[in-house]
């Protein structure tokens, strides 16, 4: 049960660090881009993209700054930093193995 | 129009607010943009703000899981200052003042001579050796300074006591592992070991909660 935790907290990680790595974005349009680019399939709401996006700052992977609209609201747009790029790479290739892995067991990719 | 700011604020509770107001400002505007875009896309009010609240099964677990994502590195951070680091302070001291007391006795004081008199099953290189009542006597100093420290880094009661009392936990877990050594392989006088788990733990424990006690009943800083 903690693993399938982390498993599933891992890849909203690395869903979250890729649509950040084209472009900073405040927390709406990120949970906006995922849902686009998974075609419906992820979706990010309050009570899950918050904690990790703040969790995701305390270990400096991301980095967030206060802006203000033309409208006068305050958002946060949130943009990679460094360790964020660098651990974004061995991150990506640890979920292509692992999917490929799962493929060859239980065949989900042909599914 | 919903004030989102204020339904987030009564939401998530005024201490929470108070902590995090760019964490309530953050989700009162993203509530108000799915909200925006919801009416946009053809909804009544209504439905478009019920559906916005949706996204947040329980504010108490919202809560809970920003507090804790918040707070993670610096919580760990606040436990190093405020335990381990005034708990080794403590050991340091504690094993300083033994090491002193016993260096002190070989001189002048003949403890072990006068502890292997009174403990006939205590030889003087045997562990009723160390117990020494001088050093029970100031071993407090050692439990005073590891609380003190541990609350002038903000620690809560309970971190200090725990800050106090750390060497004789460390002290336990080797009687331990020496008491079970000695059951293994089956050494007859291992009763011997309990003699000194107690000498080693429960007396000097004792003296260093008793150093710790002035230090307890502070209101902790920065609370």
């Amino acid at each position: 049960m903690k693993d399938l935790l982390h498993m599933k907290r891992g890849s909203a990680e690395l869903a979250v660090l890729a649509v950040l790595e084209r472009e900073a974005l405040h927390g709406y349009e990120i949970a906006k881009r995922i849902e686009a680019r998974s075609g419906g399939q992820l979706r990010f709401d309050v009570a899950s993209l918050y904690p990790l996006l703040y969790r995701l700052e305390a270990r400096e992977l991301v980095k967030g700054n206060w802006e203000e609209s033309s409208s006068g609201r305050k958002r946060r747009r949130y943009s990679l930093t460094r360790a964020g790029r660098k651990a974004l790479a061995p991150l990506r290739k640890k979920w292509r193995t692992f999917l490929h892995a799962l493929d060859l067991v239980a065949g989900v990719r042909g599914a | 129009m919903r004030d989102w700011e204020q339904l987030v604020g009564e939401r998530m509770g005024a201490p929470f607010v108070t902590a995090h107001p760019d964490v309530v400002c953050e989700l009162a505007a993203h509530l108000q943009e799915t909200c925006e875009d919801l009416i946009h896309a053809g909804l009544p009010p209504e439905e478009a703000e019920r559906q916005a609240l949706a996204q947040v099964a329980s504010w108490i677990r919202l809560r809970n899981d920003l507090e804790r994502a918040k707070q993670g590195d610096s919580m760990k951070n606040q436990q190093i200052r405020s335990v381990w680091l005034p708990g080794l302070l403590t050991a340091v001291s504690g094993f300083g003042l033994l090491r002193a007391m016993l260096a002190l006795s070989a001189v002048s004081w003949d403890f072990q001579h006068r502890v292997t008199e009174v403990l006939p099953w205590s030889t003087p290189d045997g562990p009723g050796a160390v117990f020494a009542i001088p050093w029970l006597v100031v071993l407090p100093l050692a439990g005073a300074l590891g609380a003190y420290v541990s609350w002038r880094a903000g620690g809560r009661p309970a971190q200090r006591l725990l800050a106090a009392l750390i060497p004789a936990g460390v002290v336990a877990g080797l009687a331990l592992l020496s008491l079970a050594v000695a059951v293994a392989i089956g050494e007859k006088e291992w009763h011997g070991h309990l003699f000194a788990i107690a000498m080693w733990l429960f007396s000097p424990a004792f003296a260093l909660a008793l150093g710790s006690l002035p230090f307890l009943r502070r209101s902790t800083l920065g609370a």
